[in-house]
């Protein structure tokens, strides 16, 4: 496809060209000249109006407003909107008003976006080839609105497409902790089944002063997916670095129509620092109908590691569920492991109502080879919050327990036992004066442990904010807790109480943030302050600062900054920490 | 398609190139070498948006779009805003409604792209979803809004209009 206009832009952000003026469009032996052009890359879907004479192979002209071309296969829809909408495909036969093509697509592809691109290249005359790569004649090159260089001819776009084959940029950072990094995502599509996506990282930093773990590493990894049914697919893995660490990993699975699934895996894992593993694992999922469902698994190393597990749950009645799990592992001692041999087994019972819930459990674990046995039996019950006063309070309440036993050859058992209760009292917010809002949360909890005995812990929490003129606003929140061992007549324990303030600020838009602090209150002694400004240096450039003081050790925590530019299809961002005195620049696509 | 044609760099991938460019562009600038370029002057008049909205807030400055949609609701105004950045030299202007058949529903006819103003706007104003569908009884119905800009059509937007729920 040749373009010829007398105002051609590419923008990288948006990955968009849109020309005005005089354009001209060559493609298939067609040729069409119009008002405008605005072509979206990543779909490769083209909008040519405004004034449009089309001049076909055999030489015929047409008139027309608008045309919309797929470039992938060139269907394409006419339009003329002066006496009516009338709509036709590129062979002449009528498209249904309804199903006329959104153009929303192309409403961001306007000249003053694309001049506040990032980079974006303006030219006289650009050619697109295949794989949407384009290359054009004449080019300035603007960076954030400078004018830079002009070239002769140059590549503006490469043949990439990131939904279907093609290269991108992953990721770029530069940090003075962390070294420079570089990935490169190369995406493969072949037919609808077989889809291929390889990752290149590379991270240098040979440079950096006292770095202690390695100069430099490339990093590979690539995963291939075929797909060869609708209710199975394969996948192969490979990874790679440079540092001495590689993977292949390879499964497949397989779902039947009547729900149950089985799958494969075939893992072998070499990395720098331990012994490689080879494993083996089987796997699979029984669907039951009214008899639940049921997972199976299996895994097996070659050095005669095993894991084995089941699960097992199933709804009885609507209220009702009862779930259960027994795995058993094992392994030979080497370098890096010890020798164990384990059963582990849970069931649990549940009950679930609108007003009530409660669960019965019961779980143990066997260390085979010590003869050690832990056995922990549970009960607990909740009720569901009670809503009284025209919703205005809502009242909550649970109790929770848990008996335990641990018995080891040669020793006593040792068996514990605990209790839990908690109780909760929590109001909507209301309006105490005009623009506020308060909310109160009381509750009470009650522990009881076998060893120490009961203990009562108290606790408020008040909830007021003031909102101010715009979007400024002050909020207080204010934290009472008691904890007191309640076992004797003599009670003996611990208050605090905090407040928490916070002035959340924005001055027409162009600067945000909240300043807030933190006290103990009947000290009233600070322990720490923060502040966060946001600010935005035009449209697309922000600046955040966040700064943290610490009053105990009286001293500034710690100063974040950061720099942004939004790019549409990504980020750049800078930024610097004080604490670790590092900085780093980095671009992350979206 | 053309035919490959001959990069004028060798082996290396486009993205490394873009890279390359912006740091050499962030060095040149920064250098103060840059000599003037010619940048195409903004001679044609430019959008810079296009809204279709349910209230509007008129000052003497300027037009604001209130709550942005593209779905109207039985009751609303419906509005769209053109909101230019530049407008050169004078110009006509003309809104089009066509309904989900391509029948004209309003004509704003030409009129003058008022120099003072960077927002035009037009409005259509109807009382019940029975009043614009046929007997079929759909529960949404998409209606264009095609502009012209002098006699060219400049730009189409889609509403979507649907039954109260």
């Amino acid at each position: 496809m040749d373009i010829k206009a007398r105002q051609i832009l590419y923008s990288y952000d948006y990955d968009a060209v849109f020309a005005r003026d005089q354009v001209e469009i060559i493609f298939n032996g067609i040729q069409i000249k119009s008002n405008y052009l605005k072509i979206d890359c990543k779909s490769q879907t083209a909008q040519i109006y405004g004034n449009i004479e089309l001049k076909k192979p055999d030489e015929t002209m047409q008139s027309l407003d608008e045309i919309i071309i797929n470039l992938k296969d060139f269907s394409s829809q006419y339009s003329t909107f002066r006496d009516g909408i009338v709509a036709t495909n590129g062979q002449g036969e009528k498209i249904l008003i309804e199903n006329l093509k959104d153009v929303s697509l192309f409403e961001k592809i306007t000249i003053s976006n694309m001049k506040k691109s990032l980079l974006y290249f303006q030219a006289g005359q650009i050619l697109i080839f295949k794989q949407f790569k384009i290359s054009a004649k004449d080019v300035y090159v603007f960076l954030e609105g400078n004018p830079g260089i002009l070239l002769e001819e140059f590549d503006i776009r490469g043949s990439s497409n990131a939904a279907d084959t093609g290269f991108e940029i992953s990721q770029f950072r530069l940090s003075n902790s962390q070294g420079i990094g570089i990935g490169v995502k190369h995406k493969f599509k072949l037919g609808e089944n077989f889809l291929s996506s390889n990752n290149i990282y590379y991270e240098e930093r040979g440079w950096i002063e006292g770095q202690n773990t390695y100069e430099r590493a490339l990093r590979i990894n690539t995963t291939n997916t075929y797909k060869y049914s609708a209710s199975g697919n394969a996948n192969f893995l490979v990874d790679y670095d440079t540092i001495g660490s590689w993977d292949i990993k390879g499964d497949f699975s397989h779902k039947f129509e009547d729900g149950h699934l089985i799958k494969s895996q075939v893992y072998f894992f070499h990395p720098s620092y331990a012994d490689e593993e080879l494993w083996f694992n089987l796997g699979g999922g029984l669907e039951l109908g009214s008899f639940g469902s049921a997972d199976l698994n299996f895994a097996y190393e070659q050095s005669g590691r095993i894991n084995t597990d089941m699960d097992y749950s199933n709804s009885i009645t609507d209220n009702l569920m009862i779930s259960s799990q027994i795995s058993y592992n094992k392994q030979s001692a080497n370098d890096s492991l010890l020798e164990s041999q384990m059963i582990d087994g849970a069931v649990q019972v549940s009950y679930d109502t609108s007003f009530i819930s409660a669960n019965a459990g019961f779980m143990f674990n066997k260390d085979l080879l010590t003869n050690t046995v832990f056995e922990q039996p549970m009960f607990s019950i909740n009720i569901k919050p009670i809503k009284l006063y025209y919703d205005l309070l809502t009242f909550s309440a649970s109790n929770r327990t848990i008996y335990s036993s641990l018995r080891q050859p040669d020793l006593s058992e040792q068996i514990n036992f605990s209790n839990y209760s908690f109780l909760s009292m929590k109001s909507d917010a209301f309006e105490l004066f005009p623009n506020s809002n308060v909310s109160i949360d009381l509750r009470l909890e009650q522990l009881f442990f076998r060893n120490s005995g009961p203990i009562t812990q108290m606790g408020i929490v008040v909830d007021y904010t003031q909102k101010l003129v715009g979007d400024n606003a002050i909020h207080l929140t204010y934290n009472y807790n008691t904890r007191r061992n309640s076992g004797n007549w003599f009670i003996e324990g611990t208050n605090t109480s905090m407040l928490i303030g916070q002035l959340d600020y924005n001055v027409f838009g162009f600067t945000k943030g909240n300043l807030s602090f933190s006290m103990d209150v009947e000290s009233l002694e600070l322990y720490s302050s923060s502040l966060y400004l946001d600010l935005s240096l035009g449209e697309r450039w922000s600046l955040n600062t966040l700064i943290s003081y610490d009053f105990l050790m009286d001293r500034i925590n710690d100063v974040n900054i950061m720099l942004k530019r939004d790019i549409i299809r990504g980020d750049i961002k800078l930024r610097w920490r004080q604490s670790t005195n590092s900085f780093i620049l980095e671009f992350s696509p979206k | 398609m053309e035919a490959e044609h001959k990069f004028i760099y060798f082996g290396i991938q486009p993205e490394m190139i873009k890279i390359l460019i912006i740091g050499f562009i962030i060095i040149f600038n920064a250098c103060g070498s840059s000599k003037d370029v010619k940048i195409y002057p903004s001679y044609v008049s430019t959008l810079e948006n296009a809204y279709t909205c349910k209230s509007l807030q008129i000052n003497n400055v300027q037009i604001i779009p209130l709550d942005s949609t593209d779905t109207f609701k039985p009751g609303h105004r419906i509005y769209i805003v053109l909101h230019f950045k530049y407008i050169s030299g004078s110009h006509k202007i003309r809104f089009i409604w066509y309904d989900q058949t391509g029948k004209v529903m309003r004509d704003s006819n030409d009129m003058e792209l008022n120099n003072d103003s960077k927002f035009h706007y037009d409005v259509f104003v109807y009382d019940s979803f029975d009043q614009l569908t046929a007997s079929n009884n759909p529960s949404s119905i998409k209606w264009n809004i095609v502009v012209f800009y002098d006699e060219n059509y400049f730009l189409r937007k889609t509403i979507t209009i649907a039954k109260a729920a």
